[in-house]
């Protein structure tokens, strides 16, 4: 691949991407302290915390890039919800992962 | 000399560095190791990815920024496309440093933006499941352990990512990488309480639907309306009982 940008025009580009993800973590830092540890905002944020972490995990699941793309949508999925039924019926974390993850493997390798 | 973090009780820190040596620890490591081979093929060298995932520290970001490398973008879009990327860390961060209880330690700035640079959601699912288990002042020295053993990782991934691509079989990367995304499903789906129970799959099943309409602002957008839509059932539920 022909990469286009010179030695300081491609550390320019990490600075950037360095810069752009401070702002917000910074800016988590100081709204955290100016708001109330146990009100309904912080509530709020909590839960939306929680459905954006879902819905980042689940765009890497259902619209990958790189190496997991190339695996079928319907094996993802599939080994997903493996990894759920186990959960609800065992109850236990790490048995949960192990059984998932074997079945994807089996699953992409095999099918 | 004065401690650079607060750790009061080394248990609960060596309890977190234990705990991420394990499907944590190897799932992101996993997940660098892939963000490696993207870096690499977009034409970073070595050092710019270290440098990228050492301070980016947050996939989407990360893959966003090689993405538009490799096509050639210019610097103002690449600098817009890993800011809106990476939007959602302000209020992972907050939501973190609430979990923590950080101001009763009354830290000063720069050391809790220090704490919470290194908090990746790998590390703030863990203590989103681990805080009912653990005393609310010991979780703050879990976190130190554990945080800063996944950034380790992390780094590790990414180093080893860089050069075992010629070495190690596609199909085995791709089962890791699967890790991450089905450990953090299951530690968030697994919370305690019931309002993070329905955020967790109102926010997964919106943003599946959102994805094609609206591409990366689904993850914004489910997120506002999957919590909200869980405060709003949580305070129904609250009214009726």
């Amino acid at each position: 691949m022909e990469v286009e940008y010179t030695f300081l025009q491609s550390w320019a580009a990490v600075a950037l991407a360095c810069i752009a993800t401070l702002i917000w973590r910074l800016m988590g830092v100081f709204f955290y302290n100016k708001i109330s540890e146990n009100g309904l905002l912080i509530k709020w944020i909590n839960s939306i915390a929680y459905s954006m972490v879902s819905a980042v995990m689940m765009m890497i699941l259902i619209y990958p890039t790189g190496a997991l793309a190339t695996t079928l949508t319907e094996h993802r999925i599939l080994g997903l919800i493996i990894g759920l039924s186990v959960m609800l019926i065992f109850k236990n974390l790490v048995s949960a992962i192990l059984i998932s993850l074997i079945s994807f493997g089996v699953i992409v390798t095999y099918f | 000399m004065r401690q650079l973090l607060p750790i009061i009780d080394k248990n609960f820190y060596i309890k977190g560095i234990l705990n991420a040596i394990n499907v944590p620890g190897f799932a992101l490591g996993s997940t660098m190791i892939g963000f490696s081979v993207i870096a690499k093929e977009a034409g970073f060298d070595i050092w710019m990815v270290l440098a990228t995932t050492a301070s980016v520290w947050g996939m989407p970001g990360q893959v966003a920024f090689a993405s538009l490398y490799a096509v050639g973008s210019s610097l103002v879009l690449i600098f817009i496309a890993v800011t809106l990327a990476n939007m959602r860390m302000m209020l992972m961060v907050i939501s973190g440093a609430n979990i923590l209880k950080i101001k009763k330690y009354n830290l000063p700035f720069w050391k809790q933006a220090i704490l919470l640079h290194v908090m990746a959601i790998t590390s703030w699912a863990q203590i989103g499941y681990m805080k009912d288990k653990i005393d609310e002042e010991k979780l703050l020295n879990y976190y130190i352990g554990f945080s800063f053993t996944i950034f380790t990782f992390g780094m590790l991934g990414t180093f080893i990512g860089f050069y075992i691509n010629n070495y190690v079989s596609s199909n085995l990367i791709r089962i890791f990488i699967f890790l991450t995304p089905l450990y953090i499903l299951l530690l968030i789906i697994n919370s305690k309480e019931n309002i993070h129970k329905v955020s967790v799959i109102f926010g997964g099943l919106i943003s599946i639907v959102l994805y094609p309409l609206i591409g990366n602002w689904c993850i914004l957008f489910s997120g506002i309306l999957g919590g909200s839509f869980a405060i709003l059932i949580n305070s129904l539920k609250k009214r009726i009982t």
